[in-house]
């Protein structure tokens, strides 16, 4: 019974809902108690009519609540491959690879890389690119008090099992195959696909075959969210096949064949009918009736501009078409080639791809424009994390871990190089100090939104209402501090933005120490002055003040609990306006 | 209502700009300096999003199979007709010129929107700056404290600074005129003051070991830029406390209205460009009755502004545009509807060294004929406006990706264009 009903509240918070149709119904009751008059009359009437004004009614509702808890309650059972234990020491072998490739550079150009960071910080780093947020005190109290060795690890793989992740991490990664912003993607079909790539990566289903489903896929969205991917650009009207086949090229091989939609690439070996040959693969797919299906035997016709006529194309990859196996139809086909195992630009480009997520900048930029591949010979960081990750069965859990593990990940951020513009470059292209990058506006909301709470704030753990109000709280949010789709050209730093941070209502609400926020709670609880503004400093920036932080803050906490719950309010203010905050780091 | 007690600042105003201010009265000093045409060019744009019918606005075609139940009126310009449901804005034609026949190749909403509000079409390699934000871009104006760029209303589509920076992103304020985005410091000084000087601590402890990448985000910058406009007098322009009553009303007291009544008071202050946005013209159903609806908030507001502007002396310095991402489809869906049209639409125009009066273009009555006589591409209009402003369109931008880009592909239309 307790499972039952743990998997029942998990699933759109319908417990909470329920106790509030429990309350409205003993206040309805009370009601009827006061007014016996009337609730005599109001019975006499229920009797008469009862049997098809309100019961067939009630019944129905009832059914159909019954029906849709069941639906709900159904397909919540996910096993988390607990990967640290057997994966610990393969890890760092493969995370070696690519630290001696890092060193080749860094001694070629004799630069000293960064120190290690502190494990808090890189703690933080965890956090953000994962679960999209800082974490919160009540994880780093789990996190200090664990005294393993490998607890980076495990709370690598502890985070990807998040439910953060998937509306985080999955939601990041999939606005590369999915226009996030595009007018015909209803929001319920956005949360859809992000939450079957979420779920896909967490089950540690193979890339390769999250690429095949989202490229050969057809049905509806509601059974399969991949189609998303295809359908999206069919419902966009003319040339889906030439806009599908440049977003696979980009998406998937981190190509811009689609230069060639024009004229020939200037600096790639892309010409205008290679591209023609790759849309002529989606030449037969169709959108009709909210279904993504197939018809065979469609040719695909190009409307040829300069020469005013009408021209076949068929369906021809720009490169190894030996890679191309048989498929029931031409998608599947295509698919079998983008995925195949010697594609390398297939793996490159995912492993570009996650490399930015988790460090905040891609290896190379931008992420879909990659230089051709050097010979195989001469493998770089990207082809290492490629082939680690073939073998691997193209998971991408075990490449996160491989990332995590890297010293780029480890390193700090500060360095003394960093006191002169040319040589601060210099360490950054080698990677040789951690990149400082502007947090995204989803990560800038979260990171606000959890040093607010003293517990991890997740969706599970929210009931309906105060999700909701999240909900439209961060698509404001999002919405007035830039557009997610371009994440890499959107900033947080403008003056506008920093007008709403300095004196926005958000931060208003935020920093406001009452009993249900998380200033209010340490002001309160804190011992004293001292642990007081260390939890803070440990709730927002996620590491303790230094000793002239120490000493300029400490004064302003003497006196009574009110001059405390303003200095802690001060500080909040103070530290989410800081660039440290503001700036993975 | 009593009036705000002057401090020390604004007595000193008031006695250095003595002789100016009674000659305009009314008006902020600082920004009432200059008038006429010698003042830097500013440019409003009134959007109205979703696409308006150019038959049911600029283009009415009444009596004929396509125009619907909608009816023209004579305005004071001299064969120009527009929809009977703008009466106001008629009487202020004579300051605006038509254009009837705009055409795009965009018939999706937000390849549209990215079109008509850059003059470029999308590409993939690159963000294009919205219109206003490339005239922030020539014309700066050091004494502004406020956003060049600012976007009045509920826009679903923010015009961003694209390759040109976050700095050019336009402002927006989604309800013109309420307190709701009161942007000034609202803590009593000596805690702002602490929180300040606690800023100071914790960016020196994050600057150490990091001094060029610290500097390079810009945030110190950024925050001293935020308090200066927190603090600026110039805020006092989104705020209409001190309008009389009688100029709301002449605005409409819509979202819109109280939208372009503040945009006057921006331009005043010296922002670039404004924008206000109405919504709801994506009307695939009930065309007519969603028109005539949005028109009562559109035409007052509308007249009031070009009248206001004129009286004011700022039409000659102010560009205002009218326009959509596109036009609806000269045929009335079954659910008396129109659906999009990006072949042959209208925008209204003028002010600055526009010319006005004259009417470009014309579409088919009969709504067989999909090109319009004498189309104008959306890249030629900007090229148009932009001229019209005083700023060489050709002008050439370095972009991040190497590639140069022009303010404006387009080719400006002589015939608008005074002298």
């Amino acid at each position: 019974m307790t499972t039952k009903r743990y998997r029942f509240s998990r699933f759109f918070n319908i417990q909470p809902s329920l106790f509030a149709a429990k309350r409205i119904s003993l206040v309805v009751a009370d009601y009827y108690r006061a007014d016996r008059g009337d609730r005599i009359q109001f019975r006499i009437k229920l009797l008469m009519n009862a049997p098809k004004h309100l019961l067939l009614p009630t019944a129905f509702a009832l059914a159909i609540l019954c029906l849709v808890a069941w639906v709900a309650a159904r397909p919540n059972i996910i096993s988390y491959h607990s990967e640290t234990t057997e994966g610990g020491k393969d890890v760092a072998m493969a995370a070696d690879q690519v630290n001696a490739l890092l060193q080749e550079t860094w001694t070629d150009y004799s630069i000293e890389p960064a120190a290690g960071a502190d494990d808090l910080q890189v703690y933080r780093r965890l956090a953000l690119a994962l679960v999209g947020t800082a974490p919160s005190l009540e994880e780093i109290r789990r996190f200090e008090a664990d005294p393993s060795p490998d607890r980076l690890q495990q709370w690598t793989t502890r985070f990807i099992s998040d439910s953060r992740f998937v509306e985080y991490f999955a939601a990041r990664l999939g606005d590369a195959f999915v226009d996030p912003v595009a007018e015909d993607l209803k929001p319920h079909q956005r949360e859809r696909f992000r939450r079957w790539l979420g779920k896909s990566l967490q089950q540690g289903t193979a890339y390769s075959e999250i690429a095949r489903e989202m490229i050969a896929a057809h049905g509806v969205f509601a059974d399969r969210p991949a189609t998303t991917f295809v359908s999206l650009e069919l419902s966009l009207g003319d040339q889906a096949a030439e806009r599908l086949a440049a977003r696979t090229s980009r998406a998937f091989l981190g190509q811009r064949i689609d230069c060639a939609q024009c004229h020939d690439h200037p600096f790639a070996e892309w010409t205008q009918p290679q591209f023609e040959g790759l849309a002529a693969y989606y030449g037969q797919v169709q959108f009709r009736d909210a279904r993504v299906q197939d018809t065979h035997s469609r040719p695909f016709v190009i409307e040829d501009d300069r020469a005013q006529e009408e021209r076949t194309v068929a369906p021809e990859v720009p490169f190894d078409s030996q890679w191309i196996s048989d498929g029931k139809h031409l998608r599947a086909q295509l698919a079998t080639w983008v995925t195949h195992t010697e594609n390398r630009r297939f793996r490159r480009a995912i492993a570009n791809r996650v490399w930015g997520l988790m460090l905040g900048r891609a290896f190379i930029t931008p992420v879909d424009d990659l230089p051709d591949p050097s010979s195989p010979d001469d493998p770089d960081v990207l082809d290492v994390l490629a082939t680690d990750l073939a073998n691997h069965g193209d998971d991408l859990r075990r490449l996160i871990h491989v990332i995590v593990a890297t010293r780029a990940f480890n390193l700090a951020s500060t360095h003394e190089a960093l006191e002169d513009e040319e040589s601060a470059q210099q360490h950054e292209e080698a990677w040789a100090v951690f990149p400082v990058t502007e947090l995204s506006p989803q990560q800038m909301f979260r990171a606000m939104q959890q040093a607010a709470a003293v517990k991890t704030l997740r969706a599970e753990n929210a009931n309906t209402f105060s999700a909701i109000r999240r909900y439209e709280q961060q698509d404001r949010f999002v919405n007035d501090y830039g557009i997610a789709s371009d994440a890499e050209d959107a900033q947080a730093s403008t003056i506008p933005h920093t007008v709403q941070r300095l004196s926005g209502n958000f931060t208003r609400q935020l920093s406001n120490a009452t009993l249900l926020t998380a200033p209010g709670r340490i002001a309160v609880m804190s011992t004293d002055a001292t642990t007081c503004l260390e939890n803070c400093y440990l709730a927002c920036l996620s590491r303790r003040p230094m000793p002239d932080e120490r000493k300029h803050f400490l004064p302003q906490f003497a006196g009574n609990l009110n001059r405390r719950a303003n200095a802690v309010e001060d500080v909040y203010w103070t530290l989410f306006n800081s660039a440290e905050f503001c700036w993975n780091h | 209502m009593s009036q705000p007690p002057l401090d020390r600042r604004d007595l000193l105003k008031w006695a250095t700009g003595l002789g100016m201010s009674f000659a305009i009265p009314g008006l902020d000093l600082r920004a009432a300096e200059r008038r006429g045409e010698e003042r830097p060019r500013s440019l409003i744009t009134l959007w109205l999003s979703g696409g308006p019918s150019q038959l049911e606005t600029w283009d009415p075609h009444p009596g004929t199979k396509i125009g619907g139940p909608t009816q023209a009126i004579a305005t004071s310009t001299p064969d120009v007709k527009i929809a009977s449901s703008f009466p106001r804005l008629a009487e202020q034609m004579h300051h605006l010129s038509v254009i009837r026949s705009l055409v795009s190749k965009e018939g999706d909403h937000e390849r549209a929107t990215y079109l008509v509000k850059t003059g470029f079409r999308t590409d993939p390699t690159l963000r294009h700056p919205s219109v206003g934000a490339i005239v922030a871009h020539a014309l700066p104006n050091k004494r502004l404290e406020i956003p060049p760029v600012i976007s009045l209303g509920y826009d679903n589509h923010l015009s961003r600074g694209g390759f040109l920076g976050g700095r050019f992103d336009a402002l927006r304020v989604r309800q013109p005129g309420s307190s709701e985005n009161d942007m000034r410091a609202w803590l009593a000084e000596p805690r702002q003051q602490r929180r300040l000087s606690n800023l100071d601590v914790v960016t020196q402890a994050f600057t150490r070991g990091r001094k060029v990448v610290v500097d390079r985000t810009m945030h110190v910058q950024n925050l001293d830029a935020a308090l200066k406009m927190m603090n600026s007098d110039q805020l006092k322009a989104f705020r209409l406390d001190d309008e009389p009553e009688a100029a709301r009303t002449a605005y409409g007291d819509s979202n819109f209205g109280l939208g372009c009544l503040v945009a006057r008071r921006l331009i005043e202050q010296g922002v670039r460009a404004v924008e206000v946005t109405l919504q709801n013209f994506d009307t695939h159903n009930n065309n007519f009755g969603q028109h005539n609806e949005l028109a009562t908030s559109l035409d007052p507001a509308f007249a009031a502004l070009l009248e206001d502007l004129h009286e004011r002396d700022l039409l000659a310095s102010t560009v205002v545009l009218c326009l959509g991402e596109f036009g609806r489809t000269p045929k009335i869906n079954g659910a008396n509807g129109r659906d999009h049209w990006p072949a042959g639409f209208s925008c209204l125009l003028g002010g600055g060294n526009l010319r006005s009066g004259m009417l470009l273009g014309a579409t088919d009555p009969t709504g067989e004929r999909k090109t319009p006589e004498d189309p104008i591409p959306i890249p030629d209009l900007y090229a148009t406006v932009l001229k019209g402003m005083g700023i060489d369109p050709t002008h050439q931008i370095n972009t991040s990706i190497g590639r140069p880009i022009r303010y404006s592909d387009g080719t400006p239309i002589d015939r608008l264009l005074d002298g």
